[in-house]
C-alpha cells in the first residue's frame, strides 16, 4: 500500500468513529415507514381501479432518490412523483450514421469485448475473458458481420493482467500483460502484433516496481515506428516497436498521456491544464478561473464552477426530536457548502463557452471532446442513460434501461470515438466520428 | 412477514446498526445522510426480507442499498441543484487530526462514484471484483474509477501547502 492508501485507510477508519449513534427506535420507525409505503400504494392501485387519478396521493416519504433500486410498484404513483426529464428519441433515430447493431455473441456462440476501431467498419474485439478461454484478438467486420482472428493472446505465467491497454496505430495492435516471477519486481510486458494477424511477439519489460504504490502503465499508443507508455503515477516513455528498452521521454518525466504527442500534469482540480506537445515541445495552457474544476483534452476543457461557504446549521436530530451524536461529543453548528455555479465546456482558450445538462458525468472526459453521458430520469423513476453532443446540443437516448434490481450499465468513458454497450443479444457500436 | 422473520428483521437492525451507520458516515462524509441513507435501504430491506433471509446475505443487500443509493441520490441532488434546491454537498468539519482533516475533505469533493470504489476497497476492503458487483460496473471501471480518485487525492493534497509535508 502507499502513503496515501494506508492514511485512506487510516482516515476512513478514523472518521467511522464519528459516525451518528443509531437513533433510538430505528426498528420500529422502519417498520413504520415500510407499512405506509405498502398501505399507500396498495391505496393507489385500489383508487386506480376505479377512476385513474392517483394524482393527489402524497409523494414518497423518502428524501433519499429511488432510482438505484426502484420500488417494485412506483409505476402507479408517477404522477406524485417530481416531474420527470424529457427524454430525447432513441440514438437510432438521432443518429442513424453512428450506430452499428451486431449480435452479442461471435457466430460460433462466443462472448466478445469490444477494444476500438480499426477502421470505419472493422471493430477490433477480445474473446475469452468472459468465458474463461485463452484471450484471444479478432477484427469483425460490422458490414458483414464477420469476425476474423488476428491471434491468440500468449498467456503469461504468474499474471495478474494478461491483455490490457489494446491499442492500435499503423497497423500494428499492441498490449500489455503484467506478470511477476518470485523474488524479482512484477514487470509490464508489452506485445504487438500484426492487425492483419500473425504471432505475438513481446516488444519490451516495464519494471513495474510496487503497482499498489506506482500503480502499473496506461497510454499505451503506437507513434510511428515506437510504442509510447506512460506509468498511472506519471512518466513517459518510449520503446521501438521492434524491441529494445524503454527510454523517458524528455520533457515528460512527470507527465501522464492525453492524447499523443499530448502530454501533461494534473494539478490540483484542473485536469491537464498544461499540456505539453512531446514531439515538438509546443505548450498549450488552458485558461482556468479560480473557482473551477475543470477536465482539459487538447481542444477544449469541461468541468463545474464551485463556491464553498461555511454556514451555521441546526444539530442533526432523529424522528423522535434527540439529536444525534458524532461519535461521542455533539455534531459541529458548521458545515462547508460546496455550491456548483455552473457546468460547462469551452475551448481552452476560454472562448466559446456553453452550459451542459446538471447531470452530466463529470468524472470522465467527453468522449471526442465532444460527446457527453448525461443521465436523465425518466417515468418511474428511473435513470436513462443518454449521449449529449456540446456541439449541436442535440442529446439521445442510448436505450439503457435499469434491469429487474434497478442496475443500469453505464458504457465506460473513452476519449476516443468507440461507445459500445449490450442490450439484450446485440451489441450496440457507437462510431461517433460518423456524427458530422 | 411471518413472526420468525419479524424477529430475524429486529435482530438484524439491532446488532448491525452501528455498523452500517459507519459505513454510512464514511460513505456519504455526513451524519445526516448516513442516517437517511440508512433508514431508507433499511425500508427496503424489510420489504425485501423473506426473500433476502433465504437467498442473499441481508448484510450484503443492505451495503449494495446504500451504495447506489448513494450514488443515484448524487445524480438527483445535482439536477435539484439547477433548480435552485439547497446545496448539494455538505460535509461536516468533525475531523479532529489537522492533517487527516486535509484528507476527509478532500474526499469528499470527489465524484461520488469515485468515492464509494475508494470506501469500499479501503474501508470495506473489498476486491475490485467485489466492488464491480457491488456497484454494478466494469472491473475495469472500478480501477479506473479508484486510480482517477486516487489521483485527485494525491494531486489536490500535493497542491496545498499545508498538507504537503504529511504525503511525504
Amino acid at each position: 500500500m502507499t502513503d496515501l492508501e494506508d492514511k485512506l485507510s487510516r482516515v476512513l477508519s478514523g472518521a467511522a468513529q464519528h459516525a451518528p449513534q443509531a437513533p433510538a427506535g430505528l426498528v420500529a420507525t422502519v417498520k413504520a415507514r415500510h407499512r405506509r409505503r405498502r398501505t399507500r400504494t396498495t391505496a393507489v392501485h385500489a383508487a386506480a381501479a376505479v377512476v385513474l387519478t392517483a394524482g393527489g396521493v402524497g409523494a414518497a416519504v423518502s428524501t433519499l432518490g429511488r432510482a438505484a433500486e426502484p420500488h417494485p410498484v412506483v409505476s402507479a404513483t408517477d404522477k406524485a412523483e417530481p416531474p420527470t426529464d424529457r427524454i430525447p428519441p432513441l440514438v437510432e433515430k438521432v443518429w442513424p450514421e453512428a450506430v452499428h447493431k451486431i449480435p452479442a455473441r461471435l457466430p460460433d456462440g462466443r462472448r466478445y469485448d469490444p477494444q476500438l476501431l480499426l477502421d470505419d467498419r472493422t471493430l477490433l474485439v477480445m474473446t475469452g475473458a468472459d468465458d474463461g478461454e485463452r484471450l484471444s484478438l479478432w477484427s469483425y467486420d460490422l458490414g458483414t458481420g464477420r469476425p476474423r482472428q488476428i491471434a491468440e493472446i500468449p498467456p503469461t505465467r504468474g499474471s495478474a493482467i494478461s491483455a490490457d491497454g489494446v491499442a492500435a496505430g499503423g497497423g500494428h495492435i499492441v498490449w500489455w500483460a503484467s506478470y511477476k516471477v518470485a523474488g524479482s519486481p512484477r514487470v509490464a510486458r508489452i506485445w504487438t502484433v500484426p492487425a492483419a494477424g500473425g504471432r505475438p511477439r513481446p516488444v519490451a519489460d516495464v519494471p513495474l516496481g510496487n503497482v499498489m504504490k506506482e500503480g502499473h502503465i496506461t497510454g499505451l499508443t503506437v507513434t510511428g515506428p515506437d510504442v509510447v507508455f506512460a506509468y498511472e503515477k506519471g512518466g513517459v516513455y518510449r520503446v521501438p516497436l521492434r524491441g529494445g528498452s524503454p527510454q523517458p521521454v524528455k520533457g515528460a518525466e512527470r507527465h501522464h498521456i492525453l492524447q499523443w504527442p499530448w502530454v501533461g500534469v494534473h494539478h490540483g482540480k484542473a485536469f491537464f491544464r498544461e499540456l505539453l506537445n512531446a514531439e515538438t515541445g509546443e505548450r498549450r495552457d488552458a485558461v482556468v478561473k479560480a473557482d473551477e474544476e475543470v477536465r482539459c483534452g487538447v481542444l477544449r476543457c469541461a468541468g463545474v464552477a464551485m463556491r464553498y461557504k461555511t454556514v451555521k446549521v441546526e444539530r442533526p436530530r432523529d424522528r423522535s426530536g434527540k439529536e444525534i451524536k458524532c461519535g461521542t461529543r455533539r455534531c459541529p453548528d458548521t458545515v462547508q457548502t460546496q455550491t456548483v455555479l455552473r457546468r460547462f465546456v469551452r475551448d481552452r482558450d476560454g472562448s466559446h463557452e456553453r452550459d451542459l445538462p446538471t447531470t452530466f458525468y463529470q468524472g470522465d472526459v467527453a468522449r471526442l471532446e465532444r460527446f457527453f453521458d448525461v443521465t436523465l430520469r425518466g417515468p418511474g423513476n428511473r435513470s436513462i442513460q443518454t449521449l449529449y453532443d456540446a456541439e449541436t446540443g442535440r442529446s439521445a437516448d442510448l436505450g439503457i434501461r435499469p434491469d429487474a434490481k434497478g442496475r443500469s450499465t453505464v458504457p465506460n468513458g473513452r476519449l476516443d470515438r468507440l461507445m459500445t454497450y449490450s442490450l439484450k443479444n446485440e451489441m450496440y457500436v457507437l462510431d461517433l466520428a460518423a456524427i458530422k | 412477514m411471518d413472526e420468525d422473520d419479524e424477529a430475524g428483521f429486529d435482530d438484524f437492525v439491532t446488532t448491525q446498526t452501528d455498523a452500517l451507520l459507519r459505513y454510512g458516515y464514511v460513505l456519504t462524509g455526513n451524519p445526516h445522510d448516513a442516517a437517511d441513507l440508512l433508514q431508507e435501504a433499511l425500508v427496503r430491506l424489510c420489504g425485501a426480507w423473506p426473500r433476502v433471509r433465504r437467498k442473499d446475505s441481508p448484510h450484503s443487500y443492505v451495503r449494495t442499498t446504500m451504495a447506489r443509493l448513494h450514488i443515484s441520490v448524487w445524480r438527483r441532488r445535482r439536477r435539484e441543484h439547477l433548480i435552485g434546491e439547497p446545496p448539494e454537498r455538505v460535509h461536516h468539519e468533525v475531523f479532529p487530526p489537522d492533517e487527516d482533516q486535509g484528507l476527509w475533505e478532500e474526499l469528499a469533493a470527489l465524484p461520488r462514484r469515485q468515492r464509494a470504489v475508494l470506501v469500499l476497497r479501503y474501508y470495506e476492503q473489498l476486491s475490485d471484483a467485489e466492488i464491480a458487483k457491488v456497484l454494478g460496473i466494469s472491473s475495469g471501471t472500478v480501477r479506473s474509477q479508484a486510480f482517477r480518485g486516487l489521483n485527485k487525492l494525491r494531486s489536490s493534497l500535493s497542491s496545498s501547502p499545508a498538507t504537503h509535508r504529511s504525503m511525504r
